[in-house]
């Protein structure tokens, strides 16, 4: 027993878990996701394989967790001389690891070859969708190209002109956050509490028709500012002026007239579709609610211009969620939200769980919303280069404080708290660098 | 993949081709005759979006696709040090996966179980392919 316990303390060592030695009578759920991930990898070449596949290994993970985690790999990889088959839908992330890659499309091979020849001389088509339609952090364009912008026969992708970001002296304040905090009790000993502070003293503005991205890894408390703005959460201190008036000290009747304006989108569509009802009901349900439209004929026209508004068929009224693809889904639930053609739209990870040219397709269209019907938006998402894309100022959270809040571009360019630096230096930037 | 040539090849992957059943007369084609070499000592990315086929392709490889509906076409074969994956029996490939070949999965949190220390779970492990005991101590270098 001794030999294969102080064997599992090294493994548990290599793979970088602090502790070993106490950690190693740990259960799973006494661990962080990262280290988690750690103990699978100790598993995974406990016997010095010659071979680990590694199946995403990294898309649950936090940001700077996914970079230790790449590096972990790189390094055991070297060492071992071992082989690594690395499975993921970022072809950023694996940029900087591997040393061959093989691009697949419905079950064919696209094409393969070294990592520089992907990079420098794409030659399919798909290769190079996937390579363009992630925003990148260098360049900000009117829409993101899509994979069909390049599978079209023939199909030249111009560079547009680049969109500018930022708030201006002229913007119109449509949502004032002053000292927003929110905290949880936890039971303590026989009458003792505990006090965790989820967020505190957060602030912001919110001009008309800009957006503000809200960054942070898990526990940092950005999902909590989102749900606490819309009442999901009662706050416990601070204030949130909409329009002039405190959302968060309002009563629950007057709140009533708010709560149509104020919307979000979250971040699993597989979850926040209600699966018995079919898509017409979803969208009818909240306009019956809040007195949308005269009559059901009025609000059924209505829904049927919002599903062609977001890029689904007519039919698609008669379906139930279960029938479509979880970029579909997504929309929906944007359409459900604009029923209410609220101002204000908070986006919690509302474009993280889909694929690489879902997520162009669903942010062209929110900013297509935007400009339209000048929604401002609180974007929250760990994909920092998405948020460069679509933020026009950017807030850092950590431990549930704000760590640094500027406009996007000077942020990316400058940043200045350590924390914001670390954040940064971990996104993954592909083979160059 | 032109300088891999002259490398030695791990693992061959020949005209692989995974088919579902979806029911009685239907079946689905999730990988459509694949081919690629996993040089020794290298890195290679599978890079696909949902439903190119990347993951079944190495459960393939890893021999863990439900047997009651899948069909993996005669042709197919994966090579590993001489010999044809496909063609092993079920004892064979269970001694050598874990071993030699070995994976890591998407979600930590529901690829370890709950109820079992992680110490027990690593040295499941080694009980299984190196009939690790008091006697048999072996150190990682």
């Amino acid at each position: 027993m001794q030999a294969k316990r102080a064997r599992s303390i090294e493994l548990l060592e290599v793979v970088g878990i602090p502790d070993a030695k106490n950690k190693i009578d740990a259960y799973p759920s006494q661990m962080s996701g990262g280290q988690q991930q750690r103990v699978m990898i100790a598993i995974a070449i406990a016997c010095e394989p010659k071979l680990l596949i590694a199946d995403e290994p990294t898309t649950a993970l936090d940001v700077t967790i996914q970079k230790q985690v790449m590096d972990l790999i790189a390094e055991i990889q070297k060492k071992h001389h071992m082989s690594v088959v690395f499975i993921t839908h970022d072809l950023q992330l694996v940029g900087e690891i591997a040393d061959h890659v093989i691009v697949m499309r419905h079950g064919d091979v696209r094409e393969m070859g070294t990592v520089k020849q992907i990079f420098d001389d794409p030659q399919d088509s798909y290769t190079r969708a996937l390579l363009h339609c992630r925003p990148s952090l260098d360049s900000r364009p009117m829409r993101l190209p899509v994979i069909d912008d390049y599978m079209r026969d023939g199909a030249k992708v111009v560079e547009g002109p680049e969109r500018t970001r930022g708030y201006t002296d002229k913007d119109e304040i449509v949502l004032d956050v002053r000292n927003l905090g929110k905290s949880f009790f936890m039971r303590e000993g026989l009458f003792g509490k505990r006090e965790f502070k989820a967020v505190s003293d957060v602030s912001f503005k919110l001009p008309r028709g800009k957006t503000i991205g809200v960054v942070g890894e898990s526990g940092s408390g950005k999902t909590t500012v989102g749900l606490t703005l819309l009442r999901l959460h009662q706050a416990t201190s601070g204030q949130a002026l909409f329009h002039g008036k405190d959302l968060i000290s309002m009563p629950e009747k007057e709140y009533k007239d708010y709560k149509r304006r104020i919307q979000i989108i979250f971040q699993n569509p597989y979850a926040s579709l209600n699966p018995r009802f079919t898509v017409g009901q979803i969208l009818l349900e909240p306009m019956r609610i809040h007195n949308i439209g005269a009559d059901d004929s009025e609000r059924t026209d209505m829904a049927h211009a919002l599903l062609q508004k977001v890029g689904l068929p007519p039919v698609a009224f008669y379906r139930y969620p279960h029938e479509f693809s979880g970029g579909q889904r997504q929309r929906i639930a944007i359409a459900r939200c604009l029923t209410m053609k609220p101002e204000i739209l908070v986006c919690d990870e509302s474009v993280s769980a889909l694929d690489v040219s879902v997520q162009a397709q669903v942010l062209n269209l929110l900013q297509d919303l935007q400009d339209e019907f000048g929604m401002s938006y609180i974007f929250i998402s760990h994909d920092l280069s998405v948020v460069k894309y679509i933020a026009d100022q950017v807030m850092v959270m950590n431990k549930g404080k704000v760590v640094e809040i500027a406009n996007s571009d000077e942020l990316y360019r400058n940043p200045q708290d350590p924390y914001t630096k670390t954040l940064l230096s971990a996104i993954p930037r592909g083979f160059h660098v | 993949m032109q300088e891999a040539k002259n490398q030695e090849m791990l693992l061959q992957v020949r005209n692989l081709r995974v088919k579902f059943r979806t029911d009685k007369k239907n079946t689905f084609e999730a990988v459509k005759g694949i081919s690629f070499d996993i040089p020794k000592n290298s890195t290679v990315a599978l890079v696909g979006e949902s439903g190119s086929g990347k993951s079944v392709s190495s459960l393939a490889v890893m021999g863990l696709l439900p047997e009651e509906n899948t069909i993996i076409d005669p042709q197919s074969s994966v090579m590993f040090g001489g010999r044809n994956l496909l063609e092993m029996s079920i004892s064979e490939r269970r001694k050598l996966c874990g071993k030699e070949i070995s994976m890591i999965f998407q979600e930590p949190m529901s690829s370890l179980n709950p109820v079992f220390t992680v110490g027990f779970q690593l040295g499941e492990v080694l009980r299984q392919h190196m009939g690790m005991n008091a006697s048999q101590a072996r150190t990682f270098d």
